[in-house]
């Protein structure tokens, strides 16, 4: 691939969402909804079809030749140690898919938005926000310095902030933006600190990502402690954006947003922008196999913590978003381990299904006029049956059932964990009951909300969502339907079998690092089977708990321990913890500092200080004329004497 | 002597001249012209003295925007009765000026042609031969030799100097500029319950209508 | 190339200038023009700057009178602002008029 059409492609991919946040920001309140309604979503699509020549392009080059860096300028020039960042971007398989799923992904769900957001007041802000959040992503991915990564990184940050706290007039919203915007600090200053320990100790000439590495494979030993040290704050940060475990509370706060958001950067592509660094950040990470370890274990901790909260929750979306959480754990297990192209076939996949399930959702939302609590549902599927159907759909790809795309990345994700990791057998048991947990909650949530009776009178009133809703709806469903068998097993004529793994793995070998080597098929086989027995027991007993229910859900509740019920419905404390840890101490400080330190202490210096001033400026005011003359005179006299003094003693 | 000597000898000439219109006129206006004079006349002493980036930045800043400034608020103002009209001609005050421009001026140049500065001998300045004897490390500001100073070019000389050992300076006076915008939009702000400009003066500002008030009403509308 | 005599001639005329701004400031009574002599007199220390600067190899002349362009751009907004808030109060422009600073 050449450098102009590299450059080309990442200019215009930048340009169309750039020119629609900011067109839908100055224009939109003139021109009106319409324009909005077109350009917003134009824009992205306009940005899809250049990821769509740009895969074409890649397709088209030899394998070995499929990373381009481009230089589109230079940005500073330190030049006191030869240090530049340069506007760098760089097209290989790994930003391609990125960019194909964040435009794809989120063209739909901004068409989606045109239907949902239709009675809001201000649609130029929210496609305006939304654009903006578009281009930060790409920013993010596409970026081949690490300055232009972290500044994408942040303002990924700012526009997930400003779109949660979309509805700014409920203090709700407020707070979790609020909430979302701290953590995610937290995680970019470990970023922050992980970049200056990598410009102070590799002394690299520029920060562009594929110098960094190649210094870094030459100064670095394997496992070295500094290395280990730059993975796991590199870790933390992946860790604060995708909500893993300690950082993941403000994942569910997030959905106080409007339901697109939460498809868009809640679910599809924001939150598993960790997962993305892990994997660009691999050259490092498999020079460090505790962080490696680190991750995989926080990552699979995380999957199995999520599911079980999302067992009790009773938000529709919380439920959906504990879910996210839970997935994204599995995708960074999967990169912890090193199997960065699972990872990233389960990132795809699930950017599909869980888009659709938000969206869906979301109709569901929209049709019992902002109802959230599932108590309130059940049998929707009597009047909204395109909208079950497509649930349906992603239900069946979330759990893991054959022939659905989250079986297949799953599956190949749990199938190398059996082999390789810390505790490799370990974390495939747990991982196998994470897949229990995700087909109990996902069906749990399925059924309560779609069958059953019909709790209030508006399930009867409820319609079936409009056309503009319901297409992205629909196209997401075939997606989740194919996208695994596409991408694993291939369509013949078009894709070939492996197809992603082929198009990714180069990514990760080109730099001397290493594949997974793959389980014999006979191991592959069993892994497979048992992952599978897995979802489907989950999925199953989901079925007959609250579905059939004999025995009824709340039998089975009562007979789970008290402890594990109460930490699931409390979401194991940490809101709580993180209060008692954080919030109260220094607020108490604080109570204690403006009680008893300051009428005590301080305000006596303070106030004596002014008291002296104002005795001797009592004296001084005799001075004062207040004719500027006088002044000026005072001033030049001062000025005279001071340069007579001069001219004596300075010889 | 070179021309260029020469074009500095009239230029200083204009210079003087300008500067003392400044003081002389009897119209403000007239004083804001004659400071633009001096003002440009100083640039091209800037430039005869390889300070390419200081004249440009006197012709932009001050004889452009300062300057603009200054007849604006003349022009806004004006000031029909000038508390100097009489002319400061008559005043006994003018010779006691002239008297101390004219000794202090003959001071400096004696101070400055005599040695105390510049050594008529060997024609060189007394800071340059302190700056020989010192350590070079000492005085680094008087490292720059004119060769690499023209071969880097005077604006990147001047933007290295400022960014590195005079960063703080630098960023110092950042601020100052950032506190005088904030409070000249806090002086110029219309105090609710100041009282406004005598009618007599004002009238016709106060004929006109209110300012684009349909306007503002619409954008709030369309904001909200 | 200018010649080395120049340089008393301009150290000269810089306080020449700086002398007639402060009679300027002293003198005059039209606000506008005290301000305008203080920039004359800002102006006298620039060249003084700068010519020190070019007669002495260094390059910080220039800086300073970079700096004090800025604080004189600086000074000349917050005395015009002043200026006009004083014309707007319904006051002559007379600077032996105001004195109510001193309360």
């Amino acid at each position: 691939m050449s450098t102009t059409l590299a450059g080309t492609l990442a200019v215009l991919l930048f340009a169309f969402p750039l020119a629609g946040a900011l067109g839908n920001a100055l224009l939109g309140p003139r021109l009106g909804r319409r324009f909005c309604n077109i350009v917003g979503p134009g824009v992205v699509l306009a940005g899809f079809v250049c990821a769509v020549v740009a895969l074409v392009a890649l397709l088209g080059a030899h394998e070995d030749a499929r990373s381009t860096t481009v230089t589109l300028w230079s940005w500073l020039d330190l030049g006191l140690h030869g240090l530049k960042v340069n506007v760098d971007i760089t097209i290989d398989p790994l930003s391609v898919l990125m960019c194909l799923v964040i435009t794809g992904v989120g063209f739909l769900i901004h068409w989606y938005s045109v239907g949902y957001m239709g009675h809001d007041e201000s649609p130029w802000r929210f496609f305006s926000y939304m654009n903006l959040f578009i281009f930060s992503m790409l920013l993010l991915v596409l970026a081949a310095d690490l300055v232009i990564l972290i500044v994408g990184w942040a303002m990924v940050a700012l526009s997930s902030y400003l779109l949660i706290g979309y509805y700014y007039d409920r203090p709700s919203a407020v707070q979790a933006a609020r909430k979302a915007f701290i953590t995610q600090v937290v995680g970019d200053v470990a970023l922050y600190l992980a970049a200056f320990m990598i410009v102070t100790n590799l002394r690299v000439p520029s920060l562009q990502l594929p110098t960094i590495f190649a210094y870094a494979r030459d100064s670095f030993p394997q496992g070295g402690a500094l290395i280990t040290g730059i993975c796991v704050l590199l870790a933390i940060g992946a860790f604060a954006k995708s909500a893993q475990f300690p950082l993941h509370t403000w994942l569910p706060d997030a959905m106080e947003g409007p339901t697109p958001v939460s498809a868009l950067i809640h679910a599809a592509t924001m939150v598993t922008a960790g997962v993305y660094l892990i994997a660009r950040f691999h050259t490092l990470f498999d020079l460090a196999p505790i962080a490696q370890g680190v991750v995989a274990c926080v990552g699979m901790g995380t999957a199995v913590m999520a599911g079980v909260i999302a067992l009790s929750q009773i938000d529709i979306k919380r439920v959906i978003a504990y879910s996210t959480m839970s997935q994204i754990g599995l995708m960074i297990f999967a990169v912890g381990i090193g199997a960065y192209s699972a990872g990233m076939f389960h990132f795809a996949t699930h950017a599909v299904f869980k888009a659709l399930l938000f969206m869906a959702a979301g109709n569901v939302i929209h049709a019992l006029h902002d109802e959230q609590d599932i108590r309130l549902m059940g049998g929707l599927g009597l009047t909204m049956r395109a909208t079950e159907r497509c649930f349906l759909s992603g239900s069946l790809a979330l759990a893991g059932i054959p022939i659905f795309a989250g079986f297949f990345s799953k599956e190949e994700l749990l199938g190398l964990g059996w082999l390789h990791g810390p505790w490799a057998p370990t974390l495939y048991a747990v991982g196998v009951g994470v897949n229990i947990l995700t087909g109990l909650y996902t069906f749990r949530l399925f059924f309560t909300v779609f069958r059953g009776e019909p709790v209030t009178a508006r399930t009867y009133a409820a319609h079936e969502a409009p056309p503009s809703m319901l297409m992205p709806v629909v196209i997401l469903a075939i997606g989740s339907l194919v996208a695994g068998i596409a991408l694993l097993l291939g369509i013949p004529g078009v894709v070939g079998r492996f197809f992603l793994a082929d198009f990714l793995d180069p990514v990760f070998t080109a730099d001397g690092g290493r594949l997974l080597s793959e389980p014999a098929t006979s191991t592959a086989f069993l892994t497979v089977l048992v992952g599978t027995a897995g979802s489907l027991i989950g999925s199953g007993l989901a079925l007959q708990w609250w579905y059939q229910r004999k025995p009824d859900a709340q039998v089975i509740a009562a007979k789970v321990p008290r402890v594990l019920t109460q930490l699931s419905l409390h979401k194991f404390y940490f809101d709580e913890i993180y209060d008692a840890l954080l919030v109260r101490p220094p607020r108490r400080l604080a109570r204690a500092l403006r009680t008893v330190v300051e009428p005590e202490y301080a305000d006596g210096w303070v106030e004596g200080v002014g008291r002296a001033a104002a005795s001797l400026s009592e004296t001084f005011r005799m001075l004062q004329t207040g004719r500027l003359r006088d002044y000026a005179t005072g001033m030049l006299v001062a000025a005279g004497a001071f340069v007579v003094v001069l001219a004596v003693f300075v010889r | 002597m070179t021309t260029a000597t020469l074009l500095a000898y009239v230029v200083a000439g204009v210079a003087l001249v300008s500067a003392a219109g400044v003081v002389l006129s009897a119209r403000t206006i007239y004083s804001a012209l004659c400071l633009v004079g001096n003002m440009v006349s100083l640039a091209v002493l800037f430039l005869l003295l390889n300070a390419q980036f200081v004249a440009a930045v006197q012709v932009i800043i001050y004889a452009g925007a300062v300057m603009v400034l200054f007849v604006f608020i003349i022009a806004l103002l004006d000031p029909g009765h000038d508390p100097d009209y009489e002319g400061p001609r008559r005043d006994p005050r003018l010779w006691v000026g002239i008297v101390a421009v004219g000794y202090i001026t003959a001071q400096v140049f004696a101070l400055a042609v005599n040695g105390t500065t510049y050594s008529k001998t060997d024609h060189v300045l007394q800071g340059q031969r302190l700056a020989q004897a010192a350590q070079p490390s000492d005085l680094h500001s008087f490292a720059f030799d004119p060769a690499s100073v023209n071969a880097a070019g005077n604006v990147q000389v001047l933007g290295r100097e400022l960014f590195t050992t005079f960063l703080l300076p630098f960023e110092i006076t950042s601020l100052l500029l950032f506190v005088a915008a904030i409070g000249a939009v806090y002086l110029t702000r219309r105090l609710p319950h100041a009282p406004g400009p005598p009618v007599e003066r004002t009238a016709p500002v106060a004929a006109l209508p209110e300012e684009s008030a349909p306007d503002a009403g619409r954008e709030t509308v369309a904001v909200g | 190339m200018i010649d080395i005599q120049v340089f008393p001639l301009l150290l000269g005329l810089s306080a020449a200038m700086f002398t007639i701004g402060s009679v300027g400031v002293l003198v005059r009574r039209n606000p506008l023009v005290v301000l305008m002599s203080i920039e004359l007199m800002l102006n006298a220390v620039n060249l003084a700057f700068v010519d020190y600067g070019r007669f002495l190899n260094s390059e910080d002349g220039q800086v300073f009178a970079l700096v004090v362009i800025v604080v004189a751009a600086a000074e000349a907004v917050v005395g015009l602002a002043l200026v006009s808030q004083v014309y707007r109060a319904g006051r002559e422009l007379d600077i032996d008029d105001l004195s109510e600073m001193r309360e």
